[in-house]
């Protein structure tokens, strides 16, 4: 045996042996036998028995190491910190609502003047779980930031058939949590780098807003407006002291830019877009803003969350006064450098907007959110009784069931979370990245509704589609929404990647359908049914860009209707002379005969419209990388040729 | 020549002229010696993973004073000792009052050591 420990033992009575026969060799005039009466071997087993203890201790700090096994939550939060995971914190559950309220009659429609806006912040309930409404849902609008129509009115009359007002329905989003605010005074002490803040609450979701005022004897709580100010310096209420300052969240400290609203005079530039005259939607330019207020979250292991705060101190506080105005400025670049942001200022008043909430709990069924416990609502209508009679008739009821509630992720859950993370990159590389990125940016800055990327001539194409005021594909580009794309993407892409933007190509198509129907069945009914199934698989919504359409599962689909008894053919033509709004987008695919097809055994018209060659593409319709199919028009572009059999 | 110790002496005492921090046994009668004391005086369940080694003579502090005691205090020291210290075999105790102090006793611990085929009656005092 070497004079040297074997790191290979493992056990008592292995580390045991080990000194025995380390002593036998080095020290064999001391004793003669190591049994266990002999003091020597007492003090041996002392010694095996701390290494025995040690190894015990290193294998377990080595477990805590290994993502498979370990199992302390702060051990799992450091795995998670070190894989650049952002530990997720209990998620709130969201339900589609319905608020609903009567309107007074206008000008043959509900006078709009007293349409109501619910405010972000208005809460709704389902027993003791509260919702909050997450982005204003104004009544005089027919359409929804993402352009989708989500106003029903229908008209209330009375015994004489006379219409005494309207009930207006509109839809929007609420997810479960509420708002609170933490406040906490900052002292001289507290400001160090990296300066945390943990919030004493259980169950905090995610924090919204971060404000710090000038001074420490406040009593007023800042205003939502205040919170959500899009810069770092806020105006105050009253215009005057004290100074107030907003801190943004960021992935990394490192972080040096966040996308914003872009300002023009302090007002939002924002872009609104008509068709046919009337205002339908409107996109807000954004931009990247560079930031020295920022802050990160994470939970700690105890499941609170916590701000860490930068480490750039202000100038003033941390060199001395004394000191000659170039050293200070050297100085500064070493004690003041704020690259990782700036700390909170001393003898200030710090207001964190967070939310609370959510869990698994906040699953409810449909129609269980019935209650509006707080109402945040504007209407600007003069008349104070007829406002009062609006807000008063406003009710709530959820249409779809809320879901994704969710607690905070077990420890298994963390480890897949951590495991299955190393390949996000916070960059785009790939064609998948583009369109992925694109997607991510904000509704009101205009996110297409299909977008499509591929690797054309070196260069990256992405090709966007929109939708128009009725729902239907679109290939206008408003400049807003192609200028902030570029923006946006400006601080993802790789450096020597080419994007280029285009519209995508719309291909509108109608159908024949053959069938034979049962004569026992309703012809219009089936007729009805078929049509609506064809709609179905043909929803815009429910294919992307680029996606083939097989004609055999539409034929599945007929085929499965009752009262069909035999599909016989299905020709689709493209429609695609530029009429009636339709486009000129011909298909990248095989056709009968030519542009100008004979065959119109079935059209009652006159038709220079190509039908595609089903036969020769095997039932597919091939989607090109930048083409979305459409059936514009389905109640004239589905023809259903019914046979009574 | 080095010289040949036989292992730590025990109870643990420092007096020798050597450069050695703790005294040792230099007789092979002082190691037995040393070994009967210690597990004389290691109370049972005290030694790392080894709770079987030592005596249990600390249970027999408030028993009374008579030959019922002795009796079993005698067999307990004869099972340990020949347990767990080879060679030696334990023929009797003789306990002792001290007459300068009522609250001590002497305690007399009478063995054989068998050294090949020669076997030698010793016996060690220990005053409790």
């Amino acid at each position: 045996m070497e004079n040297k420990i074997s790191y290979l033992n493992r056990t008592y009575s292995e580390y045991k042996q080990a000194l025995i026969e380390y002593s036998k060799k080095y020290f064999p005039d001391i004793t003669i036998d190591y049994d266990d009466a002999s003091v020597a071997s007492w003090l041996l087993d002392i010694n095996a028995d701390i290494a025995d203890n040690l190894t015990y201790h290193i294998d377990r700090a080595f477990q805590e190491t290994n993502i498979n096994s370990a199992t302390e939550p702060n051990s799992l939060f450091a795995l998670a910190r070190n894989n650049g995971v952002k530990v997720p914190g209990p998620k709130g559950a969201m339900a589609e609502v319905r608020f609903t309220c009567q309107l007074p009659l206008g000008d043959n429609e509900p006078n709009w003047d007293y349409a109501p806006v619910i405010k972000v912040g208005t809460k709704v309930s389902a027993g003791s779980q509260v919702f909050e409404v997450l982005e204003d849902i104004d009544f005089s609008k027919q359409f929804d930031v993402n352009g989708n129509s989500d106003r029903t009115i229908v008209p209330v009359m009375d015994s004489n058939g006379i219409i005494k007002n309207y009930k207006v329905s509109k839809l929007g989003v609420v997810t479960a949590g509420e708002m609170r605010i933490y406040k906490q005074v900052i002292y001289p002490s507290d400001i160090k780098p990296f300066m945390e803040v943990i919030i004493p609450v259980e169950g905090v979701m995610n924090v919204e807003s971060v404000l710090v005022f000038d001074g420490t004897a406040l009593t007023k709580f800042p205003t939502y407006g205040q919170f959500y100010t899009n810069s770092e310096e806020v105006c105050p209420a009253n215009g005057n002291s004290p100074q107030i300052s907003r801190f943004f969240e960021v992935d990394s400290l490192a972080q040096q830019t966040i996308w914003g609203v872009k300002n023009n005079d302090n007002k939002p530039v924002v872009d609104v877009y008509s068709y046919d005259g009337v205002p339908t939607y409107s996109i807000t330019r954004g931009e990247w803003k560079n930031i020295k207020k920022k802050f990160i979250t994470e939970y700690t292991d105890k499941g609170y969350m916590k701000l860490i705060f930068g480490c750039g101190v202000n100038p003033g506080e941390a060199i001395n006064e004394d000191a000659a105005d170039y050293n200070k400025y050297i100085m500064s670049q070493v004690i003041a450098n704020d690259s990782l942001g700036e700390l909170p200022k001393s003898n200030s008043t710090m207001y964190v907007l967070y939310r609370v909430g959510g869990g698994k709990s906040s699953n409810v069924a449909k129609g269980a959110i019935n209650t509006i416990s707080l109402l945040n609502v504007v209407i600007t209508g003069s008349s104070m009784s007829i406002v009062n009679g609006v807000k008063k008739s406003l009710t709530v009821e959820n249409t779809t069931p809320s879901v994704s509630g969710k607690d905070m992720p077990t420890p298994d859950e963390l480890r897949y979370i951590i495991k299955y993370n190393k390949g996000a990159q916070e960059r785009c590389v790939t064609t998948k990245d583009y369109i992925d990125r694109i997607l991510r940016l904000p509704p009101k800055y205009g996110t297409p509704f299909r977008v499509n990327a591929t690797e054309a001539n070196n260069k990256m194409m992405i090709h966007v589609l929109g939708l128009n005021n009725m729902g239907k594909l679109d290939k206008t580009l408003p400049t807003a929404l192609i200028e902030n794309m570029m923006d946006y993407l400006a601080a993802y892409r790789m450096i020597n990647d080419f994007i280029e933007i285009k519209s995508g190509r719309i291909v509108n198509l109608s159908f024949d359908i053959e069938v034979a129907i049962d004569k026992n069945y309703n012809m219009a009914d089936v007729i009805a049914t078929i049509i609506d199934v064809v709609n179905n698989y043909m929803d815009i919504n429910k294919h992307a860009m680029g996606e083939n359409i097989y004609v055999g599962d539409i034929k599945k689909e007929i085929s499965k209707i009752d009262g069909v008894v035999n599909l016989s053919r299905i020709r689709i033509w493209n429609e695609c002379d530029g009429g009636e709004g339709y486009s000129t987008d011909q298909i990248q695919q095989e056709l009968v005969g030519n542009a100008d097809c004979a065959d119109n055994t079935f059209r009652d018209e006159e038709t220079t419209k190509p039908m595609v060659d089903l036969e020769a593409s095997d039932d597919v319709l091939f989607g090109n990388d930048d083409t979305m199919f459409e059936i514009k028009f389905p109640e004239k572009n589905i023809r259903v040729i019914p046979k009574r059999v | 020549m080095v010289k040949q110790y036989y292992g730590i002496k025990y109870p643990f005492s420092d007096e020798n002229n050597d450069e050695i921090y703790l005294d040792l046994d230099e007789t092979y009668e002082d190691m037995i010696k040393s070994k009967i004391l210690h597990v004389l005086f290691t109370p049972k369940g005290q030694r790392l993973r080894n709770p079987d080694f030592g005596t249990d003579l600390i249970k027999f502090i408030f028993n009374p004073s008579d030959e019922i005691t002795f009796d079993s205090l005698k067999k307990q020291i004869k099972v340990d000792i020949n347990k767990y210290v080879p060679n030696v075999n334990f023929t009797d105790i003789s306990i002792y009052e001290d007459e300068n102090n009522d609250n001590s006793r002497m305690v007399i611990v009478h063995y054989t050591i068998t050294k090949g085929n020669k076997v030698e009656a010793t016996s060690v005092a220990v005053k409790i």
